[in-house]
């Protein structure tokens, strides 16, 4: 499913070279909960943008479902985003200004759904998360948990290949933080595809494979049964 | 995207925050109503001028002698001759009027008004109708009688509600004057008007007013057709008779109106020129607010974008919102514009014409604008950097 090979982001700023991510080869098979590990400044956010498609390598190749994406156009890795992936942020990322309903339909619309099908796929995913009867509602008439769980539908509601999920709990509650992990648990026992990008060691025990990534390499990369 | 949404967003945060959205609009809101105005009033005036010309009478021309110091005098029976052999001259009669207005007298009433001295053929020249008794004949004009033929505004003046005004005697100018008939109403009614006039005959005006030569006479062109060839007779006739071009004026109504048709339309375009600059401010504010807006909005341009929105979408999302506030600032400036119509004419007493051309080309330029001062903000959304925009706070 994912296979990063030999994978190199290098910024050049003011002379000095800096390699965020310095060869790092990675597979992930689909159906798998993997939880990239690190500190900040390890490379683990410019490794989960290439894999979400936001970014490009500087070198090395990136097959996403048997398609190369690491050499594709700005418009051509928004398709892919679009077709095959599914964020979860930290900060939620809900547009404010837009009702729950809306935010869950904003992927579906940019895949130029018709409406009626668009509302019923956005509400079964809302469903999912247990915020049907929210959907009218405006993002700040919720609470943090609730907010993580529509961007969790707005994940879910594109049917993505992957679900990638940088710091989900970062801003949340220890309780509520749980909440939404076990959520996440819950789909990857349904079959998607879950990459989990955290600092917290506690939270990567989740997952079922847990890298961890240090000054842009892994260090290493293990089974775990996922409590 | 959807521009179904688009538009619904763009609606929604021009409601969000209502001093911002009408300091957005205003330099539009200016600039359409100030072109609707223009053209608006523009069209009146020149209806306006078109209405006086008219009045003077279809397809006449007018000759005008100016006698600068010169001795040759327009001779009557050559005149009568000129215009009975001619092809394109109907008919003609020699005007003569008080400089200003005459004192009329009936009993206690009395009235100041316009005296014009003609012959028999004034009222078809100049278009004027009998409504009740006969015009001046060509012997009232041969033996100088004193007949007069008066306005329905004299009339209701010195008679009031009088019925059997016909062969009643009135004083002009301290003369006694029979009156034979009564002018069919120009549905005027203003002192000075078309209504407020007493016709003579010019043999009489010219003793009354002690006015030895008559200076001006009006001709009637056969046809519009023939109104051109005509002037070249009457001005034929009186380069003849002066032998100087300075000595004289002939003036055509039709090609008179033309040229002030040039001078309205040319002053209209100059205008309507100087508000569209207004509207080109309107539309550097409106992109301003976009660049604006954009730096806000970096955020949610990069969610957009995470989520799959490409360039185009970016690009229509923005453009549709500053479409969406440059027609709404559009479709303000229309109302005021017709708004201010109604005041300005009202005060200046004239009436205005609001062409629906006037209304389709302020749409369009708003629209236009719209789509031109949005487009660099709009790019400048699309093309921000997903992480980038994704971190912004």
């Amino acid at each position: 499913m994912i296979k990063l090979n030999n994978i190199y982001k290098i910024y050049n700023t003011g002379g000095t070279e800096v390699r965020a991510v310095n060869g790092i080869t990675l597979h992930i098979s689909k159906g798998e909960f993997v939880a990239i590990v690190g500190q900040s400044g390890s490379g683990k956010s410019t490794c989960m943008n290439i894999i979400g498609c936001l970014d490009v390598p500087t070198s090395g190749e990136y097959i996403l479902n048997g398609k190369d994406v690491s050499t594709l156009s700005d418009d051509e890795l928004s398709y892919i985003r679009n077709q095959e992936l599914g964020f979860i942020f930290q900060q939620y990322n809900l547009i404010q200004k837009l009702t729950v309903l809306e935010n869950v339909e904003l992927p579906l619309i940019y895949r130029n759904m018709p409406e009626k099908e668009r509302r019923e796929l956005a509400m079964e995913a809302l469903k999912k998360v247990g915020l049907s009867d929210m959907a009218k509602r405006y993002p700040q008439q919720l609470s943090g948990g609730q907010q993580q769980r529509v961007s969790i539908a707005r994940a879910l509601a594109g049917n993505p290949s992957v679900i990638l999920a940088d710091e989900p709990t970062g801003a949340l509650d220890s309780k509520t933080g749980i909440e939404v992990l076990e959520f996440i648990k819950k789909l990857h026992q349904d079959g998607n595809t879950i990459v989990l990008i955290t600092h917290d060691n506690s939270i990567a025990e989740k997952a079922k494979r847990i890298v961890r990534i240090q000054d842009g390499q892994i260090i290493e990369d293990r089974q775990n049964g996922g409590k | 995207m959807e521009i179904k949404q688009s538009f619904m967003l763009a609606v929604k945060s021009l409601l969000s925050s209502k001093m911002r959205a009408i300091l957005t609009m205003l330099g539009m809101i200016i600039g359409v109503a100030a072109v609707i105005v223009i053209i608006g009033l523009g069209n009146g005036v020149t209806a306006y001028i078109e209405d006086i010309f008219k009045s003077m009478g279809a397809n006449v021309i007018a000759s005008v002698t100016l006698y600068n110091g010169n001795s040759k005098k327009i001779d009557i029976n050559e005149l009568d001759n000129m215009v009975y052999n001619s092809q394109n001259i109907a008919k003609y009669s020699p005007y003569v009027t008080s400089n200003s207005p005459t004192s009329v007298k009936y009993g206690t009433n009395s009235h100041y008004s316009t005296i014009i001295g003609g012959n028999e053929d004034y009222g078809t020249v100049r278009d004027r109708g009998i409504e009740q008794g006969r015009f001046i004949q060509y012997l009232d004009v041969a033996r100088i009688q004193r007949v007069c033929v008066i306005g329905s505004y004299v009339k209701d003046k010195l008679f009031e509600d009088e019925e059997n005004v016909i062969g009643q005697n009135i004083k002009i100018n301290g003369e006694v004057f029979k009156i034979v008939g009564i002018l069919e109403s120009k549905q005027e009614g203003i002192a000075g008007g078309e209504d407020d006039i007493i016709i003579i005959p010019y043999t009489v005006a010219q003793r009354i007013f002690k006015i030895e030569e008559v200076t001006t006479y009006y001709f009637l062109a056969t046809s519009s057709e023939f109104a051109g060839e005509a002037e070249k007779d009457i001005t034929q006739f009186w380069y003849d008779t002066f032998k100087d071009e300075d000595d004289y004026l002939i003036i055509n109504a039709e090609s008179i109106l033309d040229q002030l048709n040039d001078v309205m339309s040319m002053l209209t375009t100059f205008l309507v020129a100087i508000a569209g600059i207004s509207l080109l401010v309107g539309g550097i504010g409106i992109m301003n607010i976009m660049l604006i807006s954009v730096t806000e909005r970096t955020k949610e341009i990069g969610i957009r974008k995470a989520l799959g929105a490409k360039r185009k979408d970016i690009i229509s999302q923005f453009l549709i919102e500053s479409i969406t506030t440059s027609a709404i600032g559009g479709i303000i400036g229309i109302i005021l514009g017709i708004i201010a119509c109604y005041i300005v004419a009202g005060a200046m007493d004239l009436k205005f014409v609001i062409s629906i051309t006037s209304i389709i080309v302020a749409v369009g330029v708003s629209g236009f604008i719209g789509v031109i001062f949005g487009y660099l903000p709009a790019n400048k959304a699309a093309k921000l950097n997903p992480i980038d925009a994704l971190r912004y706070e």
